[in-house]
């Protein structure tokens, strides 16, 4: 007698540690989920944290159904610990781990040491996960190899879910007039976006802006889009940008709308990351797909994500990052050839792209089921 | 999909170093300039990992003072402690210039 195939489950429900406007996991979380209800499964998502903005879109994880007939199944989006992993263990649902990576520990311990503990934990929780989850998707392969030595199998690397035609829309008009308006006085613009974070290392961003403002351009402008994570850090930021006499010069406006992020990308002339550790970095690759090139620090993710079309640096000092970015902006063909390239890397990670792996990783592993 | 090759980067990279050894050459930036900037951050997050001490300080005081003053009081405590926070960050943040 042959095997009889379980029935395809009905539900497949999102689990998520926290979620949050304007940011790349919560939207990716989202953006699957009308992937999963496109593909015909009742699929709700449950958090811990809901961020404002969230509510009525998210429910609180007390609320999972726990059904225990195979009809559900759980994708768990996991970038830190928390107790939404004990839940997903617990779950008598097949299980899915859609993994953005962890920060390592060390990296955020001296600003925000209840984060560090997190990451902690969520590392420690991946390992009780691996024998119990059946399929996992990594945003890269960075993350996928992580993920192996951990003890997963059937790992899969799907990129980062990204809303359709977000960065094809015009720049916020206000935000651009202004943006362009400090620009008129000459100078070139720097641009780094993400979490104002430690391992995001925005303070080496701000060194080598203050060399590149000495050696090479007294009247370039840097500016650090991005959420900030804790107070500590940002306020660190600030009063180096005080002592460095450039708190005029140097910018961090916190999370904007996509119209204004749109404007920051129009403007800039250099997208530069100096990152210590990233699962992926979508905004390099927004930056490329809007034509800025891309100066970045080769750690974690990052060379894999810049690929061939960006300027990678083994080292950060702040000299070396500067030149860089002088030669960028003064060396026209390279400049171009490096817009051209980054445009064409930035294909490999459209929203389609990205869609039709999600879909095919699910069904794959709806088959193997 | 293939990738698209660009030789531009790793020229970029090549003339960056030259240019970077050139500027150590002219005394333009040095090592010490570089350590002078990792001196600089390092005191602004000195002070930054200190304000927190401050205000969780305050913190605890505010929780305290919820059990011992009277509900009507507690507007003029709030803004007495206002008045007593803000001239001491701004003072924090003038020093560290």
């Amino acid at each position: 007698m042959g095997v009889v195939p379980r029935a395809r489950p009905t539900r497949l429900d999102q689990v998520i540690p926290s979620i949050i406007e304007h940011d790349a996991v919560s939207n990716h979380t989202f953006i699957a989920q009308r992937l999963l209800r496109e593909m015909g499964f009742v699929s709700e998502i449950y958090a811990s944290t809901i961020g404002p903005g969230c509510a009525g879109r998210v429910h609180p994880v007390a609320e999972l159904p726990f059904l225990a007939d195979n009809s559900q199944w759980i994708l768990y989006q996991c970038s830190i610990g928390g107790a939404t992993a004990d839940v997903v263990a617990r779950h008598p649902g097949r299980k899915l781990l859609d993994y953005h990576n962890i920060t390592p520990a060390p990296l955020v311990e001296r600003w925000l040491p209840p984060l560090a503990e997190e990451s902690r934990l969520g590392r420690r929780q991946l390992q009780m996960l691996a024998p119990l989850v059946s399929w996992v998707m990594a945003d890269s392969a960075y993350n996928a190899a992580e993920l192996v030595d951990t003890g997963f199998t059937n790992v899969m690397v799907v990129p980062v879910l990204t809303e359709g035609g977000t960065f094809e829309q015009a720049p916020d008009p206000i935000a651009l007039a202004r943006l362009a308006s400090a620009g008129a006085r000459g100078g070139a613009d720097w641009l780094f976006v993400g979490q104002i974070a430690p391992h995001k290392a925005d303070h080496d961003v701000m060194k080598a802006f203050a060399c590149y403002r000495r050696v090479y351009d007294a009247g370039a402008r840097l500016h650090l889009v991005g959420r900030e994570m804790g107070s500590t850090y940002i306020d660190a930021l600030r009063r180096f940008a005080a002592a460095l006499d450039l708190e005029d010069a140097i910018s961090l406006p916190g999370s904007v709308a996509v119209g204004t992020l749109v404007a920051y990308y129009e403007i800039a002339d250099v997208f530069v990351c100096l990152s210590e550790h990233e699962g992926f970095c979508a905004p390099i690759i927004e930056a490329m797909s809007r034509g800025v090139p891309v100066v970045a620090y080769a750690a974690a993710a990052v060379p894999e994500t810049v690929g061939e079309a960006g300027v990678l640096l083994s080292d950060k000092s702040p000299a070396l990052v500067a030149s860089a970015v002088r030669q960028l902006l003064t060396d026209a063909p390279a400049r171009a050839g490096l817009v051209a390239a980054g445009r064409s890397r930035a294909a490999h990670f459209t929203p389609e792209v990205a869609a039709v792996a999600f879909r095919r990783t699910i069904e794959t592993a709806l088959a193997a089921s | 999909m293939s990738e698209e090759p660009a030789p531009f980067a790793s020229s970029v990279v090549a003339a960056a170093r030259s240019d970077a050894e050139r500027l150590a050459a002219d005394g333009r930036w040095t090592q010490e300039d570089s350590d002078g900037l990792d001196r600089i951050f390092e005191r602004a997050a000195t002070r930054a990992l200190r304000t927190p001490r401050l205000s969780e300080r305050s913190l605890a005081l505010r929780r305290v003072a919820r059990l011992v003053v009277p509900r009507p009081a507690r507007p003029y405590l709030r803004r007495a402690l206002a008045f007593v926070e803000r001239p001491l960050g701004a003072v924090a943040a003038r020093r560290d210039r």
